[in-house]
């Protein structure tokens, strides 16, 4: 097929601070991971802001702010008008301007996470937010997740398989989990975490890194 | 054809602009009781778009558009409507509305986009959804009653799809309203509006349910 040359492609200029999505459906550990990696990067010295789309409230924010883990001002909220999935994909827009206030309001920002609402395993983040999205289920949900291949699953460039340590309490396999989500990913990768105890946060914020702040 | 075809663009509510996230004083409204009929709910619509967005919105839009390239101009009717805007929820999502609607005109390179965006970034425009629209809209051929349409139609489906997804109606029934209030629409785009023509409205219980919607714990849209 012949290509059709577009009058210009958006997006043009590139934000300054790499953007991350983490998406996954309601309660799988997003907010838990976010916390777990705050110490993380601040102590290899990243420069950092979090933009949390909660679902009917903002408590994902306050949460944030007021743990005395980051500075309150780095940490802000968009409402979702009740469609978690628009808000990072069709129309990803109020979460590109809340980027680019914390650009303004944080000189040097180089990484911006946001925290997806809570939502189905359709979820994908829109390529003109973020550079680079993981998805995140957990042990919890059901060992058939992987199976079902959501898009999320599917498509994310890092599936996180979280509350490994609820396994044994679930009736989980975690091996033959894990098996099933690599063998529908192509070789993307996948890591199992546990936000209670940190265990693969450090592994985390490596592929992170490397990811959106090597390769730039 | 050509405007035409940007006036279909640019009401279609797929178009990125951050709409889908405002209620405009809806969410507020309709959570006061659990019995709203439809006869209502269209009341309220059709109150909504002759007593608020015909009167201030459209006014300012109009004044924007013919305005579009003054930008001292855009600023003072920018701030006119700042004035007017009376509630804080409204005003301050307008102008988050307007900042959503021009970071995807920005990054399309619409033409104007980039610089207004420079202008709103840099603090010079408060950049006010209406202003935005009149003065993108211009730059992209659309003339007076297009430009008029697009918002006027965008403003009565967007409140449709707010009722739709606080299930307060089906969709068929929301657009059994919109149906039927498109004559309104009609008939408010065809009043004129003076150069000098100041914004205003008059929906005051909506203002109120909206300024308690504001302290809510518990709500899907920003206003
Ligand atoms: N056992 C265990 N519990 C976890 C783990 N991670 C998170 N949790 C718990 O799971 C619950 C939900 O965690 P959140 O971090 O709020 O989940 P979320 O994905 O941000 O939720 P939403 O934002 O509401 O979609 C909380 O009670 C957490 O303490 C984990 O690895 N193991
Ligand atoms: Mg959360």
């Amino acid at each position: 097929m012949q290509s059709i040359e577009l009058s210009n492609e958006a997006p043009t200029a590139a934000p300054a601070a790499a953007r991350i999505g983490i998406g996954g459906p309601v309660g799988c550990g997003k907010t838990a991971l976010i916390e777990r990696l705050i110490p993380v990067l601040q102590r290899r010295g990243i420069n950092f802001a979090v933009v949390t789309n909660d679902l009917v409230t903002k408590e994902d924010a306050l949460r944030l702010q007021r743990s005395g883990l980051i500075d309150p001002t780095r940490v802000s909220a968009v409402e979702a008008g009740a469609c978690p999935h628009t808000v990072i994909r069709e129309d990803p827009t109020l979460n590109i301007a809340a980027g680019d206030e914390m650009e303004r309001l944080h000189p040097g920002l180089e990484l911006v996470i946001f925290e997806s609402g809570g939502d189905n395993l359709a979820s994908t983040y829109s390529l003109d937010l973020v550079d680079w999205w993981m998805f995140v289920i957990d042990v919890a949900g059901g060992d058939d997740i992987p199976r079902k291949r959501g898009p999320g699953v599917l498509r994310s460039d890092l599936l996180v398989v979280n509350k490994v340590d609820l396994a044994p309490h679930v009736g989980v396999d975690l091996d033959q989990m894990l098996a099933d989500a690599r063998s529908v990913r192509n070789g993307r990768p996948v890591l199992a975490t546990n936000a209670r105890t940190g265990q693969a946060i450090e592994e985390l914020a490596d592929i992170i890194l490397h990811a959106v702040l090597l390769e730039r | 054809m050509q405007a035409l075809l940007h006036m279909l663009w640019q009401s279609d509510s797929a178009f990125p602009s951050g709409a889908f996230a405002f209620s405009h004083g809806l969410e507020g409204a309709l959570g006061v009781k659990e019995d709203w009929s439809i006869h209502r709910i269209a009341a309220l619509f059709a109150t909504i778009l002759r007593h608020r967005w015909s009167t201030a919105d459209r006014v300012i839009l109009v004044q924007a558009h013919r305005h579009a390239d003054d930008r001292r101009r855009l600023a003072a009717i920018d701030r006119q409507f700042e004035a007017a805007s009376l509630t804080e929820p409204l005003r301050v999502g307008s102008r988050r509305q307007g900042r959503a609607f021009l970071t995807s005109h920005a990054r399309l390179r619409s033409p104007g986009a980039p610089a207004l965006k420079e202008a709103l970034d840099r603090k010079e425009i408060l950049g006010h959804l209406p202003v935005l629209q009149g003065a993108i809209w211009r730059q992209l051929g659309m003339d007076e009653r297009q430009a008029s349409l697009a918002a006027g139609y965008a403003a009565l489906s967007s409140l449709a799809s707010v009722a739709t997804r606080l299930g307060r109606l089906g969709a068929i029934q929301a657009h059994a309203i919109v149906r039927d209030l498109l004559p309104v629409l009609d008939q408010t785009v065809a009043q004129p509006v003076g150069d000098d023509a100041m914004p205003s409205s008059f929906v005051p219980w909506l203002e109120i349910m909206a300024l308690e919607h504001a302290q809510a714990d518990l709500r899907l849209f920003v206003n």
